[in-house]
């Protein structure tokens, strides 16, 4: 069995205006995180990892021992960060712009190696590019180590340059972040016929998975089951109308985890708002599951990117324990699956999905302990 | 200007954590020894850059010696030197 043994994460669900910038919009930012970052020695995606190192966390991790290997996956969403890129130079005064002189500390993988060595003595580091899929596909390489290669603590860290220049104007250009001008018709908002969309938000997680007893009175979770899966070959960034990509890796999480979908009551959607993941991704639930409710929290927190998976379903795991699912902000319908309004939270098995540019699709399963 | 105190300083910014245990006691102190790793010499590089009035080429060739040696590279090649310890710090937190 594995175990979600701690978690921390950091999100904000203050939303600041982006206006010096080609596509003005909201994003939900930390703005700590940006302090200095113009001089070069400080990279807003470092500082807002190293706030979610939580000291307990660490002390846990260096000061008891597990029986088998220790790894350290980073859940990154890209293999360099994004904010080194010169498009903004000739505009160096707008808000977010961060000057990075050390250009290597923007490829993930030499943070990964840093940050791994804080958790003592590791056996095992690896680096996840898997764009907004990121943190739940790294799931999948939890259970891979531990089932096959002895490992029986896995520390996951996710995070990602979210919100940056570059990034502000790729989603702003693309219709997929929510426009500052578009505000008065339309608000974050998923599975709905008006509002939709998300704003761009800075968030991270660290969680430690454990495969056999520790020393903690109650895990978080459980993980059931992990897969990603890829669509056919029809669309290189994915979504189908169909949902073919999101329906596999349900299907494969299911597989791993011996369960049936009927099993399944809960799910945390991707829910990005966008058209083509509304259609995508209600089409791959409502065929694979029977009865379920389903909620999304990037209306609230903006879309996190590489962390938002796993982060998000932490998210969930609070509400569970609160005993109340939040509703999909900003649904004009009624809707009872897709939910409009808040409901008790469910028993059952709780489903977790993540989509990411490049026909990359994740799910998990977990039971909920708290 | 008490170097070593600064060099301290300066590396609990630089650790990700754990700074308070990569601490030198002297100016004779080597400082791949005290607990910094390469790339943690590669960020002081530029911390000293931003203080001293280093360019790029200038911090790329800081010597790794001790702490010494470091700092009289930057105050014998930059351009400014910082007031104090508590100034240096705020300049670059």
């Amino acid at each position: 069995m594995i175990y979600m043994t701690h978690c921390s994460r950091v999100c904000t669900t203050k939303k600041v205006l982006i206006d010096d910038i080609p596509y003005p919009q909201h994003a939900h930012i930390i703005p700590d995180t940006f302090k200095k970052a113009k001089t070069g020695l400080f990279y807003p995606p470092h500082r807002l990892l190293q706030s979610v190192l939580a000291p307990d966390i660490l002390a846990y991790v260096r000061n008891t021992r597990t029986r088998g290997k220790t790894a350290f996956l980073f859940a990154a969403g890209n293999q360099g960060w994004m904010g080194t890129q010169g498009r903004y130079d000739r505009d160096p005064t707008t808000t977010l712009h961060h000057k990075v002189k050390i250009p290597f500390i923007t490829l993930t993988n030499i943070y990964a190696g840093r940050i791994a060595a804080e958790f003592g003595p590791v056996d095992h580091i690896s680096t996840d590019a898997t764009a907004c899929a990121s943190s739940l596909k790294v799931l999948m390489d939890v259970q891979n180590l531990m089932n096959h290669y002895g490992f029986t603590r896995v520390i996951v860290l996710s995070g990602e340059d979210a919100v940056n220049n570059l990034t502000l104007e790729f989603f702003g250009e693309a219709g997929a972040s929510l426009l500052h001008k578009d505000e008065g018709d339309v608000a974050p908002s998923a599975f709905d016929s008006l509002n939709r969309g998300f704003y761009l938000g800075q968030g991270a997680v660290l969680a430690v998975f454990e495969s056999e007893p520790t020393e903690v009175p109650k895990p978080i979770a459980r993980l059931l089951g992990a897969y990603t899966a890829s669509e056919d070959f029809s669309n290189p960034l994915g979504q189908r109308e169909d949902g073919a990509g999101y329906a596999k890796a349900i299907e494969g999480a299911l597989f791993v985890a011996k369960l049936e979908p009927d099993v399944v009551k809960l799910v945390k959607t991707h829910g990005s708002g966008t058209p083509v993941n509304n259609a995508a991704e209600k089409a791959a639930l409502t065929s694979t599951l029977s009865e379920f409710i389903a909620t999304s929290y990037k209306q609230r927190i903006g879309h996190t990117m590489g962390a938002s998976g796993l982060l998000e379903t932490t998210m969930l795991f609070d509400d569970i324990a609160k005993g109340l699912i939040p509703s999909i902000p900003n649904r004009t319908e009624r809707d009872s699956v897709f939910l409009s309004m808040g409901c008790p939270a469910p028993d059952g098995v709780v489903l977790s999905l993540a989509a990411g540019m490049g026909n990359v699709y994740s799910a998990a399963l977990f039971e909920a302990l708290k | 200007m008490d170097h070593v105190a600064l060099f301290n300083e300066l590396t609990k910014l630089i650790k990700v954590v754990g700074g308070e245990g990569a601490q030198a006691t002297s100016e004779d102190d080597d400082i791949s020894e005290v607990g910094l790793d390469s790339l943690d010499i590669v960020m002081l590089s530029m911390y000293l850059a931003e203080l001293y009035g280093l360019d790029e080429e200038q911090a790329k060739n800081l010597p790794v010696n001790t702490v010494k040696d470091v700092f009289d590279y930057a105050e014998s090649t930059g351009t400014k030197k910082p007031e104090s310890v508590e100034a240096a710090i705020e300049a670059v937190k």
